[in-house]
């Protein structure tokens, strides 16, 4: 039941929020294609309450672009743009899990607020997202080297490799993180 | 990125810098070094500050704690992974527009039915030969000449490119990079084969791990490895002729070879799966195919309806 009060929660918000002028575009969209849209995301997330929350995510996010007139292939444009989302998403949830649970394993830190908790999980979001894509040896030496703070002696002998190979996977991150921020 | 982003050298030597400062601090020769190099202009005023920006960021993460997140396992990070590569698993009727690239960069969406295949020459002169039930995207720019495998089976006889843009084949399991080569790629269930008839292909998987594969070779990889590399015959491309070639393989194996060439549902009954199958078969007409093997060995064919078939024991 619960679900369907989404849903229909949903809609309502949705149609509520248009301007004149996209109107007819992103209804036209959001009548033609948000059940297939639930379908998708709920087949690629396997949970019908993120789904709906992420559908209506993306045509927030629709309802904020400048210009929907060259909209040509409307689902691809809806699944690129849910795509983008849901990785977000998920990558989130992830890291919140896991941040939560090493928290947990902490005894002797203090329990912080919902506010830090959440500056810290997108901060390590951020994190995660720069190193999206590169060899995972290149990314345990940069964690170490960045978050730890081990030399570039200790990370080559624990990757079994030379301190000039450490040096040049750093550098690689490091290129890599700064260009994915410019 | 920005059009008012430092360029690409001035960003590396940034890099550079910030990395010789967490190694040791500066010694007065060097600190004087860096000064000259960061008063040289804005843009290397600039690329410092997004240095500096990004380690901040790093230096806000409690130590221990943030590598204990972001090193989370492989089997936690994997709906992310195969989000990260879903882009490619869109059904190819809806066009991807892959997020980082404009739509206008797909020069083709190319696709087979099951049961046929096609033949298509690239704009560099390239030819690809798709199997049945395979769909891919093309993607060449100015650098690269790039394909997406979305699902199937290619061929890919690679040509000499003006450009010298280098080839590669990307797939949700990673990527393989041609070096003017033969070659030809299957999606299994969980991996992709490669199997190289000419020069060399290099396959790189999602993880990092990668493999060079000569001519006669071939090995399947998944997003984490590459199994290693073993002969391959001229039967793994008699696809290409419209045959099935096999020597002494189950039944079974057959069927579902069989199967990836018919519409419907084409069983083989685990009573008659491990016999052993030697011949040679036409791919563009299944139902004579199976009716030969029923002809030829102890079992039986029950057609429920056209796009039903069992293969079972005799009655």
């Amino acid at each position: 039941m619960s679900n369907i009060a989404l849903y229909h929660e949903s809609e309502v918000n949705i149609l509520g929020n248009l301007n004149a002028k996209r109107d007819s575009i992103v209804t036209d969209l959001y009548r033609a294609h948000n059940s297939w849209l639930l379908g998708w995301l709920r087949k690629k997330l396997g949970c019908s309450f993120d789904a709906a929350d992420l559908m209506q995510d993306t045509f927030s996010k629709i309802l904020q672009k400048d210009d929907l007139s060259g909209i040509k292939e409307p689902r691809a444009y809806l699944t690129t743009v849910a795509h983008g989302l849901m990785v977000n998403h998920v990558r989130r949830r992830d890291i919140e899990r896991a941040y939560l649970d090493a928290l947990e394993n902490m005894p002797e830190v203090d329990v912080p607020s919902p506010e830090s908790v959440n500056i810290m999980v997108e901060t390590l979001a951020k994190i995660d997202e720069m190193l999206d894509g590169l060899p995972a040896r290149v990314r345990s030496a940069f964690l170490w080297c960045q978050l730890e703070g081990l030399s570039h002696a200790e990370i080559a002998s624990r990757l079994s490799v030379s301190v000039s190979s450490v040096r040049q996977y750093i550098a690689k991150a490091l290129l890599h993180c700064l260009n994915m921020n410019s | 990125m920005n059009s008012d982003c430092p360029p690409n050298k001035i960003i590396t030597e940034a890099a550079d810098w910030l990395i010789r400062r967490q190694e040791s601090p500066l010694t007065k020769q060097e600190q004087e070094q860096f000064d000259s190099w960061h008063d040289q202009s804005k843009d290397h005023q600039k690329a410092w500050r997004m240095a500096q920006t990004l380690s901040r960021s790093f230096q806000s993460v409690p130590s221990g704690l943030g590598n204990t997140v972001l090193k989370r396992s492989q089997k936690d990070r994997r709906q992310l992974i195969k989000l990260l590569s879903g882009l490619l698993v869109v059904p190819v009727t809806g066009v991807i527009a892959f997020k980082t690239l404009p739509v206008s960069n797909w020069t083709a969406d190319l696709s087979t039915a099951t049961g046929k295949q096609k033949t298509q020459i690239l704009a560099d002169g390239s030819r690809i030969i798709m199997n049945t039930h395979t769909a891919l995207n093309i993607l060449f720019d100015d650098h690269l000449r790039q394909i997406y495998l979305i699902e199937g089976q290619i061929q890919i006889s690679t040509a000499k490119d003006s450009l010298s843009r280098p080839f590669i084949v990307t797939t949700q399991y990673g990527q393989v990079e041609a070096l003017g080569t033969v070659f030809q790629l299957n999606q299994l269930s969980d991996g992709i084969e490669v199997s190289v008839q000419q020069d060399t292909v290099e396959v790189t998987t999602l993880s990092g791990e990668k493999q060079l594969l000569q001519a006669g070779q071939k090995a399947v990889f998944s997003q984490y490895d590459i199994s290693h590399p073993k002969p391959s015959h001229t039967a793994d491309s008699a696809w290409v002729e419209g045959q099935l070639i096999v020597d002494d393989e189950k039944l079974s194996h057959v069927i579902h070879e069989i199967s990836r060439y018919r519409h419907g549902w084409l069983r083989c009954s685990p009573d008659v799966a491990n016999l052993k199958v030697s011949g040679v078969f036409q791919l563009h007409d299944t139902d004579t195919v199976l009716k030969n093997l029923a002809n030829t060995l102890p079992i039986s064919l029950v057609y429920r309806t056209p796009y039903w078939v069992t293969v079972d024991k005799p009655n």
